[in-house]
């Protein structure tokens, strides 16, 4: 980890708090979706739905080396924490028809990975929303 | 006597059959009872059982059915089919079904038996709920409250249906050897508590010979029971039967002695005795009752009847038989003398004494009584004859008016007076006044027929019973006869010197039976002394107070006869008033 990571790092645990209310759910503008609902938010994320509104096939991302975001997340949407969400999807995978949200290493990785694809949607924080990408959701934790 | 007792007749055989009966009845039952209690129990457990085996796989299937995965669903369907009572499961979502899943009937249960469905399984048509079914509905995982679905688990009836056919074919097989147990106890504890005793009793007492006085023993250890207490029954049964025969020998012998005394009695009595029945067939009769009675003793007693005797008035003694046999006390003694004509003509009086036996019989006791009736004849002719004149007396005039009946011949009854004789007796003394009774008795006497009856009723009078029909006229002429040869003179010895006596006589006289006569015609017929009719009709109560002088009162009492229309009735009551 590099000095400007550690300090990101040690920065967000701080700033955590504070950022909290800013977490938000990031669409590819192509997607033809411009808001949607918390309850849709949680059908995509959690395999139930797996097209978008718009009919393109849904791709949600999850932030696996970012276990605080994604806790937080999962926290704000659905009020489990990881461990019940994990044990969810082992269920699912063990009849291999479902699959878990793709898993990308880190905020940008999952940028670049909803800005690539038009159904993918990623959790970020709002700060980092940028114009590649469109903000659809805005969670309130 | 019964000989044995065959073993389907005996106590145990019987008391076995009810047993075993009872026992088939109640197996029968609480089988029933069993089946019913096992089958739903077996129910709610099974319906326990799929609750709790919703219950471990609800978070997976509402899982499934939030996601919408068929595969899941599946996989979670079998899991739960390979679970012995489950049979049908079925997973929804909320718009489709996600699964659904059946066994075969062939199949596992319980997972030690093996157990072959050979029928069809039950239908289970719409609405019906013979099969136990859980539903549980699906909520979603991550909201509470949200309805996802619905899982529907269906038991196997047959599964359960076995189960309960296998635990109920245990107990009853447990029940069944319990009871065969009890049975075969019962039998036993019969056999040698019951059975044997009672049977050895009843096989001894069948042998025992109760009149010996023999005992019957107690069965052992049965001292104290029904059994023993019955055995000493027996026991005292037999003593007091045995009592009984005792005395019964010694009633028996002293009745042969009184039987023996008896006979001797009978055989040797002064008395003849004879035992007839109502008919006067002898039963038996003594030596002396053939003596008495002339009868031959025969050999043979029986064929002999009482009238075989020469009785003079056999029927009279058998309705005194029969009068004593009426009594309705049954013991009254009638008694009476009956006059025996023998063979020869000689004649015996016996006195007939019969008191019935009470078995339809008399016996009758005989004695001679011959001399006493001679003697009481004699001393009523002394009575009734007039020692004088050998006519009757009074009491021998009254003896025959009593006889008098409506069948008694006619007659005339004609009353002589002899004029002056108390003067004649006065002044020449009895001796002279008996010579001329005597002559008249003897005038009298001469002039009467067979058939007349002649009656010296006082000192000068003589009553004259003329029988037979005669006309007023003839009566008359012979009376008129009878006055004239009285009239004639008697030759009587007055003091040693021979004298001669006229006496007179007057005569009244009264018919039998009565004529129609008048007071008028009848005295106007007569030639002889004649009184006048004074006192018509009213003389009858004269005659009825006793008049102080019967001389007088038989006058008036003939003058009477003329004036009434007499009937046989007031004749005999009249005579009999006329003569005391």
């Amino acid at each position: 980890m590099t000095l400007r990571n550690l300090f990101l790092f040690l920065s967000l645990m701080l700033l955590a708090p504070l950022a909290a209310a800013e977490l938000v759910v990031v669409a590819n503008p192509r997607s033809g979706i411009e808001r949607l609902t918390q309850e849709e938010v949680a059908n995509i994320y959690l395999g139930r739905y797996r097209l978008l509104a718009s009919g393109l096939t849904a791709e949600p991302v999850d932030l696996a080396g970012d276990i605080v975001l994604k806790g937080r997340f999962y926290r704000a949407l659905v009020g489990k924490n990881l461990a019940e969400i994990n044990a969810y999807w082992a269920r699912l995978v063990f009849s291999g028809r479902t699959r878990p949200p793709h898993a990308s290493e880190n905020v940008e990785a999952a940028l670049q990975y909803v800005a690539a694809r038009p159904g993918a949607l990623a959790y970020v924080d709002r700060a980092r929303a940028d114009r590649r990408v469109r903000i659809v959701f805005e969670l309130s934790e | 006597m019964r000989g044995n007792v065959h073993w389907w007749h005996g106590i145990l055989a019987r008391s076995l059959m009810a047993v075993v009966g009872i026992a088939l009845l109640m197996g029968g039952v609480s089988s029933l009872l069993v089946n019913q209690v096992v089958g739903e129990r077996a129910h709610r457990l099974a319906l326990l059982k799929l609750g709790e085996l919703l219950d471990t796989v609800e978070s997976t299937v509402s899982i499934a059915a939030f996601v919408g995965d068929e595969q899941l669903a599946t996989e979670v369907a079998h899991g739960l089919l390979r679970n012995g009572e489950v049979l049908q499961v079925t997973i929804r979502g909320n718009e489709r079904e996600l699964v659904r899943a059946e066994r075969a009937p062939l199949r596992v249960v319980n997972g030690d038996a093996l157990l072959l469905m050979t029928g069809p399984l039950p239908k289970v048509g719409a609405g019906e709920t013979a099969l136990p079914a859980v539903k549980r509905l699906l909520y979603s995982p991550f909201k509470a409250g949200e309805v996802i679905g619905e899982i529907r688990l269906d038991a196997d009836q047959g599964a359960i249906t076995a189960r309960v056919a296998g635990a109920t074919r245990f107990i009853s097989l447990l029940l069944a050897g319990q009871l065969i147990l009890v049975i075969a106890a019962a039998a036993v504890a019969m056999l040698y508590l019951v059975v044997r005793p009672l049977k050895a009793t009843s096989d001894r007492l069948h042998r025992l010979d109760a009149a010996s006085g023999e005992r019957l023993a107690v069965p052992e250890s049965h001292a104290k029971s029904e059994l023993g207490r019955l055995v000493g029954d027996i026991n005292n049964l037999t003593a007091r039967l045995v009592a009984t025969i005792g005395i019964e020998s010694d009633l028996l012998r002293q009745q042969v002695i009184d039987q023996r005394k008896y006979q001797d009695l009978f055989d040797k009595a002064a008395a003849g005795i004879f035992v007839a029945d109502r008919d006067g067939r002898l039963e038996s009769f003594n030596r002396t009752f053939a003596a008495l009675t002339w009868l031959q003793r025969r050999k043979e007693s029986t064929g002999r009847w009482l009238a075989d005797a020469g009785w003079q008035a056999p029927e009279r003694l058998l309705a005194l038989l029969r009068d004593a046999l009426a009594d309705p006390t049954g013991k009254a003694t009638r008694a009476d003398d009956f006059l025996l004509v023998g063979r020869r003509g000689d004649e015996r009086w016996l006195h007939v004494a019969v008191t019935p036996l009470g078995d339809g019989n008399v016996q009758g006791t005989l004695t001679d009584v011959t001399e006493r009736r001679n003697e009481e004849i004699s001393t009523r002719r002394l009575a009734t004859t007039d020692a004088l004149t050998g006519f009757a007396n009074r009491a021998g005039l009254q003896h025959a008016l009593a006889e008098i009946t409506p069948h008694t011949p006619p007659f005339a009854l004609v009353m002589l007076d002899l004029d002056g004789f108390k003067r004649i007796n006065d002044a020449l003394g009895f001796a002279v006044g008996d010579q001329l009774l005597m002559g008249v008795a003897g005038r009298i006497r001469k002039l009467l027929d067979a058939r007349d009856q002649v009656a010296r009723v006082g000192g000068d009078e003589f009553a004259l019973a003329l029988v037979g029909e005669q006309s007023r006229v003839a009566l008359a002429a012979r009376i008129g006869q009878l006055l004239r040869v009285l009239a004639e003179p008697y030759d009587v010895s007055v003091a040693g010197k021979h004298e001669q006596i006229d006496i007179a006589a007057s005569a009244d006289i009264a018919f039998f039976p009565p004529m129609a006569t008048t007071c008028r015609s009848c005295c106007a017929a007569p030639s002889w002394r004649s009184t006048a009719c004074r006192r018509p009709a009213a003389a009858v109560s004269a005659t009825s107070s006793p008049p102080s002088n019967w001389r007088s009162s038989i006058g008036g009492a003939l003058k009477t006869t003329c004036v009434m229309r007499w009937t046989p009735a007031n004749c005999i009551w009249f005579f009999s008033r006329l003569l005391i």
